[in-house]
């Protein structure tokens, strides 16, 4: 069905990206693309899409034979609607308001009849199952129903190959089972052909009928139940002891509640508390109420009811200033909180501010670039460092003033599983100095290597909470199952 | 009146950008406020008789400018009565209901107008390519995910010990540092919107179909160039007595 020959890749700035990669995909099947960090699997999509280079400015070497022809040299609209291109961010990839508009738009594109858009639609929508959601308001809907919508709108074109970067990465383990399932109808049941790049191997690996690794300098066609096992071990998530530690609470949330509006409550009554050195992990599927609480405990919004207590004082008496000596804050995307124009002014920022003598700044900054391991970025601009090192950027700059609290919003954003592993051993360091950490993440495997408990958070309200003990997601699975069943 | 409700926000787009078209033309060129006085209350009845909206929305959307143009309205007239000079309460009047007028009438608008069909209007009658309708359509879309990621840029400033200054200039000079994170997301979002946008076909063809049928319906036509003829009178009547600065030339 494809097949890519000898293809190398240059961007103008940064230079080559890969060379000589070469690989087959065979038609009707589901192809794994695999590669350490930065190896250029997104941009090789990006190629075959042909959004390199009509979009994005790229050089392009070799050949990339779709259906018997070379589309190396082609435009976009030569493959545009046959071959279907889905990635990870859902709400960047819609762009009308509506879902049946959303669906609409590609069969507008190509000139479809208008009068048989409504029968592509629903089957569009139903072959995802949403077509109860036809008339809905994208804004209202959750990221996993987005990604169904997204998915929707490029079946709706019928396109024989369809390609996805991470079409579940910012997706709750329910949507990501649904996505997966959608993945594997899609071949058994419409004679797809799907080429993926996909982190969470583990809820894919089932689905996977060839792996193909690329490298720098090349490409190979690997045995793909080798390649699964070494990767689960490889992937594996550093480990930290449990404990428990429920004596000094250091944030205590009490009756907290918030609604946008009268009509519709997001937090009822909301009560937990997170203990001196513990590592809490705040979990719940997508539109559970997540990023609203995280936004109340962060002091950015103010609750209807209820209060939260940091080291026993209300956070609605302080100051952004003042919280922000108290809790150390990682927010989704490191780079909303950059400021300077290189890394090392970036991290000295808090400690000049907070008025420490020009040699503790020097010193202190030394020794956090150096334990989170970017003291060769130290001059670079925070904007041009890669994810991973973004992500520790934002932690040591954050952490610098030695607060005794961390709060990370949805720490595995945008980070591969090297990445996560190395920002997870900071983490453990971090918390063995006694800082209390409490997470808000959607990633099971995260939570049950790292966390002490969890709080599970389901409709706006806390369902269960537990410790993280072996049996942690056998439990949440039953209590889940319980109140759904309720 | 009941079964009318919705009838401005189901109307063709193309009537509703015409009115308001007309209405800013009027706002601009008569310095008086009787014109623009009697519209600003025809506005507030038609809506409230012909569209989803209560004149308690109309007037709230439009708070910010009503504030405005009595600030503007009190302070040239303390200027003129403090330096002696002549008071024009006619014409400072009407420049304060000039704003309240356009910004009554664009709140309609904006309220009852569904984006999509602005846009369908826009390609459709008034010939805009569909590359520029779409932009706009996208970036419309992006105005809350925007707004919502300055306030969290700003917090996020605020915490680590950067303070907000309460003089709004020095707080406009120091917006500078929210641009670059805020161009950082919007670049990434642009490319990410033309890629999906581009690989379903967009700009394939030169001609593309679209999926609501967007017509000219005679009621409406009827409706429209009924409040056209009442705001001509109304020029019209005001003008003959010299109400407006419109100069009528009688043979």
């Amino acid at each position: 069905m494809l097949r890519i020959k000898d293809l190398s890749l240059a961007f103008p700035e940064q230079g080559k990206v890969f060379n000589n990669i070469s690989f087959n995909v065979r038609k009707n099947t589901i192809t794994l693309l695999s590669g350490n960090s930065g190896v250029g699997k997104s941009s090789l999509l990006m190629c075959i899409a042909r959004v390199i280079p009509n979009i994005i400015e790229g050089e392009i070497k070799g050949e990339i034979i779709y259906k018997n022809a070379n589309i190396a040299d082609k435009g976009i609209d030569s493959i545009s609607g046959s071959i279907g291109y889905m990635f990870q961010d859902p709400d960047s990839q819609l762009c009308s308001f509506t879902v049946e508009d959303e669906i609409a738009f590609g069969l507008e594109n190509l000139n479809i009849d208008p009068n048989q858009m409504d029968d592509i639609i629903d089957r569009a929508l139903d072959l995802t199952g949403i077509r109860h959601l036809r008339m809905r308001n994208l804004n209202q809907l959750s990221g996993g129903e987005k990604q169904k919508v997204a998915l929707s709108s490029i079946l709706a074109l019928d396109p024989e190959f369809i390609i996805m970067d991470e079409p579940t990465a910012n997706l709750d383990p329910k949507s990501t089972r649904e996505i997966v399932d959608l993945i594997r109808k899609l071949r058994d049941e419409m004679g797809k052909t799907i080429l993926i790049v996909e982190h969470k191997v583990k809820e894919i690996m089932d689905i996977v009928d060839d792996v193909i690794e690329i490298y720098e300098d090349g490409a190979l066609n690997i045995e793909k139940d080798e390649f699964f096992k070494s990767y689960l071990v490889k992937s594996k998530l550093p480990v930290k002891s449990k404990k428990s530690l429920e004596e000094n609470p250091v944030i205590k949330v009490e009756n907290l509640s918030f609604s946008y509006d009268k009509d519709r409550e997001i937090l009822k009554d909301i009560n937990f508390s997170l203990y001196e050195g513990e590592m809490v992990a705040i979990i719940g599927p997508n539109g559970a109420g997540k990023s609203t609480l995280t936004k109340l405990l962060i002091g950015l919004m103010e609750p209807c009811k209820g209060r939260i207590l940091i080291k026993n004082k209300d956070i609605s008496e302080m100051s952004p200033k003042d919280i922000g000596k108290s809790l150390g804050l990682i927010f989704q995307n490191p780079e909303h909180q950059f400021i300077k124009m290189t890394v090392e002014k970036e991290m000295a920022l808090g400690l000049e501010l907070g008025g420490a003598s020009q040699e503790e700044v020097s010193n202190k900054v030394d020794y956090y670039l150096n334990l989170f391991n970017l003291s060769s970025q130290k001059n670079m601009n925070p904007f041009a460092l890669s994810q991973g090192q973004k992500r520790r950027l934002s932690t040591a700059s954050m952490m610098i003033n030695g607060q005794p609290i961390l709060i990370l919003d949805e720490p595995t954003y945008g980070q591969d599983r090297e990445n996560l592993q190395e920002l997870l051993n900071l983490l453990y360091d971090i918390n063995n100095r006694g800082v209390s950490i409490l997470m808000i993440t959607h990633d099971m495997d995260l939570v049950e290597n790292s966390c002490d408990r969890y709080i599970y958070l389901e409709g706006g309200q806390v369902k269960h909470c537990g410790i993280v003990d072996d049996n942690f997601k056998d439990n949440l699975e039953r209590e889940i199952m319980a109140y759904e069943g309720e | 009146m009941k079964g009318n409700k919705d009838f401005i926000d189901n109307m063709n787009p193309f009537f509703k950008i015409i009115m308001l078209t007309i209405i800013t033309i009027i706002g601009s060129t008569d310095f008086l406020p009787f014109v623009s006085g009697t519209l600003i209350i025809s506005g507030l009845v038609i809506a409230h008789l012909f569209s989803s909206l209560s004149y308690k929305e109309v007037l709230y959307s439009v708070r910010a400018f009503i504030i405005m143009s009595v600030g503007f309205m009190n302070i040239i007239l303390l200027t003129r009565l403090l330096s002696n000079q002549d008071l024009e309460l006619l014409r400072i009047l009407g420049l304060g209901f000039r704003i309240i007028l356009i910004s009554i009438y664009s709140t309609i608008f904006v309220k009852t107008t569904d984006p999509t069909e602005f846009v369908m209007a826009l390609i459709k009658y008034f010939k805009v390519p569909a590359k520029f309708g779409y932009s706009f359509l996208t970036a419309y879309r992006f105005l809350p995910t925007f707004k919502d990621e300055m306030e969290i840029i700003k917090h996020a400033h605020q915490v680590r010990g950067i303070e907000e200054s309460r003089n709004p200039l020095i707080q406009v000079w120091n917006s500078k540092r929210y641009i670059i994170p805020m161009l950082a997301t919007a670049v990434r979002k642009g490319i990410r919107i033309s890629v999906a946008m581009e690989t379903r076909a967009f700009g394939k063809y030169e001609t593309r179909t679209y999926y609501r049928s967007l017509s000219l319906n005679k009621q409406e036509a009827i409706g429209s160039l009924l409040y056209l003829l009442y705001i001509a009178a109304i020029i019209t009547v005001f003008s003959i007595n010299g109400l407006t600065n419109f100069t009528l030339i009688y043979g």
